[in-house]
């Protein structure tokens, strides 16, 4: 089994303006080893006087200044755009496309690395990928992708990027902070779920409740009886609990109306909870691509059935930020 | 994942630019002459294998064991050369190219080039410590520019590879990208240029002060002359010295004698000092020493750049009699011969004050010093017919002067100049047989027989070695003095006038010989003035010159101020050379620029600031065309609102291109879109606005 690669979080905390610094610098290890050997030098050449060591302490650190120029004029004038995915589903990967664009006239960028973060707490980011771009043209603008799984269902805070190079000597990688702020929402996972097994209970199609939290699916293939309906196709229970005659619809066999419902109230958030709601989403997802009308019954709210991408994004979205209700909130 | 350092290894051929980087850090340690051949072939091997072979990585290159012993006996070499007595940093520099060597010859994928950079740089650095050549700059230019190009080749391959775009990385090489490298690369030299006059000299000597610059001391000088050996020295045209005048008359080719050792005990084939332990001169020669000497006679500046000789002989143009530079301590000998142990193996400059007055013996009436030391009437046992020889040429002369001027005069004419003496006959020593039989060799046997015959005479005198002669370098506007010109002449005491010298060598002869020897012509001139300025402004520059420059600097401020108050006139407070409103133009230019351009970067940060906060350009100039047509945007009308308003005044195509520069404004104001240009569509606004004016 592969060892999961370790989180990569940024700290940032506000800070007055005029400590502010637009770019972060970090030396690679062969940086370090650069910047002792320049203090090396310099102190050897202060130590002997010898004019031509002055000459190479003064090349070195031209060189530093060489390199935070060049890396300056990579970084310089890049803006980048997010543009999310239609939908992200929890553990499912999407691909999050970055378009990278270098504002300056002439100068193109070399090796930009955008690595993109979202919110974890107030000054924590965690970052969600990168991208990467070798050269980017002036007045030119690439887009690039980069794969993003979910952890969970909620809403999603992506904070800002950072841009980072280590061009050109690959001594330091300078990096500045874009705020990026944009939202989304992440549908609860969806697990392969057998439409038609879904229906459970084909016997009591409107009311079937399955599950232990109470996540269930009611067929509702009926209609209102009329006259010339055969009395053998009168789903008498249902009747009687409508009060009016119902009978089966041999044409919406195919294509019933499926309301999905989850018990949200006195349940304690958390792993068997979330459960539920994954069910209960893998059972909508299934159901509508399965071509049914599906609605959806909380404790709390109902969605009326319906079917197509809108219906699909309402009630996922619903489940995506729905959260458990207190047993005394519901009295 | 730290995307900080470079994980995925290369195996890709190392850029050319990297091979020459590695010749040219080798190179400079080449010229120190201080790596021994063999290890400098080996590098050309495995500079020449990776050349034609590239990094053919089967076979022995990928061995891990074979290339760990290369390593094992490159450290062998570094330390059995510090064990038989080399300086560390050359056992070192050997290592550096071997083990440099041996990285060029690994061809198993590496994670970056760092290492072969950090070893060339390594190299570059001790060669530092090893020479002062004049072709150390250029080569260090062409290494940074090597350096440069290898490191962003590598950075770029290293990142595409990360990012599983390698293809890309070879597209990305250009022309263009070169060209970019190279004016970086030589920014970058020109701002260490910058750097390098203000980095603090301190020469604190707190670590160790052991330099090896200077390439060791020269065969040319000894601290002593046995006759038969200047003949090798006369062959080497290296440069001995180079001397500038910066006060007094220059001397004219006959004139100019640098003094070296002076020689007063002759045994019949050898010459040497007595007391052989000079004594120390007190007080810091880099702060100035007061030799005391002769207060007489005009004056003559000269700064020197001497080469290393052995054993650090300070030479002067006559008597010094003050003497600047960093030239370690100095010590005098008996005869006046100034030595400074510690340059014995470096190249030193320094400014030597000397007073030599004509050669005048009028005054005293040609009258020896009778009362001189004992040592400089010192002869060894020689055949009765040297003296009675003397006695001969001498029978008409009157007075010591006469003497000794009519025996230079007898050798100048009777000699005969030649580099290879004839061989030594049996029972006579060189100095009896040039005299007694073939008046033939080299300046030492001229100034030697002189001496022999003057002493002979009762006459006190002693050997002077040094220089003579010397090129102009019109270039450079100073003398360039080589080992060619190594010379011997006399020095007779007289009464009044001292110690004057004379030169018994027939100088044509002398002359065109050293002369035959040096490359003259304008591209040796050329490149000895360069290295001239080089010693001077460069390997020579210390705190003192950036004392002056700062000094200089705050006068010209001082000037400008004060000029600027109205106050006391520039030329009163300056130097004499520094007068004059001519000197001012180009400070009171730089200032005016310096400020226009520090205003005009002000005003474009402005501009770019104002930029993002107001209106997109094109809508505002849309709003502008309507509102000289009487549609103005109220304040709390939105943009839409607005071209909905305007879309009822206006014809429907104005009215279509008035919406899509609102749009586009709405996108960039609030959208974050890109700038886009909306030429077009202002154009057709414009139009539409005009036509319908007009009907």
């Amino acid at each position: 089994m592969s060892a999961q690669p370790a989180e990569r979080t940024l700290r940032r905390r506000p800070r007055p303006r005029w400590l502010q610094t637009p770019r972060t610098l970090r030396p690679t290890q062969a940086g370090w080893v650069f910047f002792a050997f320049t203090l090396g030098v310099g102190l050897a050449a202060l130590n002997t006087g010898n004019n031509l060591l002055y000459m190479i302490h003064a090349l070195l650190l031209s060189f530093l200044a060489l390199s935070g120029v060049m890396s300056e004029s990579a970084l310089r004038g890049i803006h980048v755009k997010r543009l999310l995915p239609p939908e992200l589903v929890a553990e499912r990967s999407a691909q999050i496309a970055i378009e990278i664009v270098n504002d300056q006239p002439r100068i193109p960028s070399f090796a930009i690395v955008v690595e993109d973060f979202v919110a974890r707490g107030v000054h924590e980011h965690v970052a969600t990928g990168h991208a990467f771009a070798l050269r980017i043209a002036p007045r030119a603008r690439e887009t690039r992708s980069y794969s993003f799984a979910p952890k969970a269902r909620g809403r999603l805070q992506f904070s800002g990027v950072q841009v980072a190079t280590r061009f050109p000597f690959g001594l330091f990688s300078k990096a500045m902070w874009i705020d990026l702020a944009q939202e989304a929402l992440t549908y609860p996972a969806l697990d392969a779920v057998d439409a038609r097994a879904g229906r459970a209970g084909d016997a009591r199609p409107a009311e079937n409740a399955a599950g232990r939290g109470g996540a269930a699916a009611e067929s509702a293939g009926l209609r209102e009886y009329t006259q010339g309906d055969s009395f053998r196709r009168i789903h008498w229970r249902a009747s009687l609990r409508r009060d009016e005659l119902l009978v089966r619809d041999p044409e919406q066999d195919r294509r019933r109306d499926v309301t999905v419902r989850l018990a949200t109230r006195g349940v304690a958030p958390g792993a068997a909870f979330e459960a539920d709601v994954r069910r209960a989403a893998s059972e909508v997802a299934a159901q509508l691509a399965a071509g049914q009308r599906v609605g959806l019954r909380t404790d709390r709210a109902a969605f009326l059935p319906g079917d197509g991408a809108r219906q699909r994004a309402l009630l996922l979205a619903f489940l995506a930020t729905l959260e458990p209700e207190a047993a005394e909130d519901a009295a | 994942m730290s995307r900080l350092e470079f994980r995925t290894p290369i195996a890709l051929p190392r850029p050319r630019a990297a091979l020459l980087m590695v010749a040219l850090a080798t190179a400079t340690l080449a010229i120190t002459g201080q790596v021994a051949p063999l290890v400098l072939a080996t590098a050309a091997l495995a500079l020449g294998v990776v050349a034609f072979h590239g990094d053919d990585a089967s076979g022995w290159r990928t061995n891990a064991w074979l290339l760990n012993a290369g390593l094992l006996a490159s450290v062998g070499v570094g330390a059995a050369l510090w064990l038989r007595g080399a300086l560390t940093i050359v056992a070192l520099a050997h290592f550096a190219v071997l083990a440099q060597a041996l990285q060029l010859l690994d061809a198993r994928p590496r994670r970056s080039e760092f290492l072969l950079v950090a070893l060339a740089v390594f190299q570059v650095t001790m060669a530092a410590n090893l020479t002062d050549s004049a072709w150390y700059p250029l080569l260090l230019v062409a290494f940074t520019i090597c350096c440069v190009w290898t490191l962003v080749v590598h950075t770029l391959r290293a990142e595409a590879l990360e990012a599983g775009e390698l293809a890309a990385a070879q597209r990305v090489l250009t022309t263009g990208l070169w060209r970019t490298t190279l004016l970086a690369s030589l920014a970058s030299v020109a701002f260490s240029a910058l750097l390098f006059p203000i980095l603090p000299r301190i020469r604190s000597g707190a670590i160790f002060d052991r330099s090896a610059v200077g390439g060791g001391a020269s065969a040319g000088f000894s601290d002593h002359v046995e006759l038969g050996d200047i003949g090798r020295i006369r062959q080497n045209a290296s440069v001995a010295l180079r001397v500038e005048t910066l006060d007094g008359d220059a001397l004219g080719p006959e004139q100019r004698y640098w003094r070296g050792l002076a020689f007063d005990a002759f045994d019949g084939r050898r010459w040497s000092v007595t007391p052989a332990t000079p004594a120390f001169v007190y007080g810091d020669p880099e702060i100035g020493v007061d030799l005391g000497g002769p207060r007489r006679g005009p004056r003559l500046v000269q700064r020197i750049v001497r080469e290393g000789v052995d054993p650090g002989v300070v030479f002067a143009a006559g008597q010094a009699t003050l003497l600047t530079g960093a030239i370690g301590r100095l010590f005098r000998d008996g005869n006046g011969s100034l030595i400074a142990y510690a340059s014995t193996d470096k190249r030193v400059i320094y400014q030597v004050v000397t007073r030599n007055e004509a050669r005048d013996l009028s005054a005293d009436r040609g009258a020896a010093r009778r009362a001189a030391s004992e040592r400089y009437f010192q002869l060894p046992a020689l055949d009765p017919r040297v003296a009675a020889l003397a006695r001969t040429i001498t029978e008409h002369a009157q007075g010591d002067a006469q003497r000794a001027l009519a025996l230079e005069h007898w050798l100048q004419q009777n000699g005969r100049y030649t580099d290879t003496p004839p061989p030594l006959g049996e029972g006579s020593t060189p100095v009896e047989q040039f005299l007694l039989q073939r008046t033939e060799g080299h300046c030492e046997y001229f100034a030697s027989a002189l001496v022999v015959l003057l002493r002979s005479l009762g006459i006190p005198a002693r050997l002077v070695n040094g220089y003579a002669g010397g090129h102009e370098n019109a270039l450079g506007d100073f003398i360039e003095v080589s080992q060619s010109d190594a010379h011997a002449w006399v020095e007779v005491q007289f009464e009044h006038a001292g110690w004057v010298v004379f030169d018994p060598t027939p100088p044509d002869l002398r002359l065109a010989g050293a002369d035959a020897l040096r490359g003259v012509g304008s591209f040796s001139d050329l490149a000895s003035a360069v290295e001239l300025w080089w010693f001077g402004n460069v390997v020579d520059f210390d705190r003192g010159h950036q004392a002056r420059a700062l000094r200089a600097l705050w006068m010209r401020w001082n000037q400008w101020r004060t000029a600027q108050r109205g106050g006391q006139p520039p030329s009163q407070i300056a130097e004499p050379e520094d007068a004059g409103d001519g000197a001012q133009i180009p400070w009171k230019w730089l200032g005016a620029l310096g400020l226009a351009a520090v205003s005009a970067f002000r005003l474009r940060k402005l501009r770019l600031r104002r930029s993002h906060a107001e209106l997109p350009r094109d809508y505002a100039r849309a709003l502008r065309l309507l509102r000289r047509r009487g549609l103005t945007r109220a304040p709390a009308t939105s943009a839409r609102a607005f071209a909905s308003e305007v879309a009822a005044r206006i014809p429907a195509e104005g009215a279509r291109a008035f919406r899509s520069l609102t749009e586009a404004y709405l996108a960039e104001r609030f959208g974050g879109a890109y700038p886009t240009h909306s030429a077009s569509e202002l154009a057709q606004l414009r139009e539409c606005l005009r036509r319908s004016n007009t009907a």
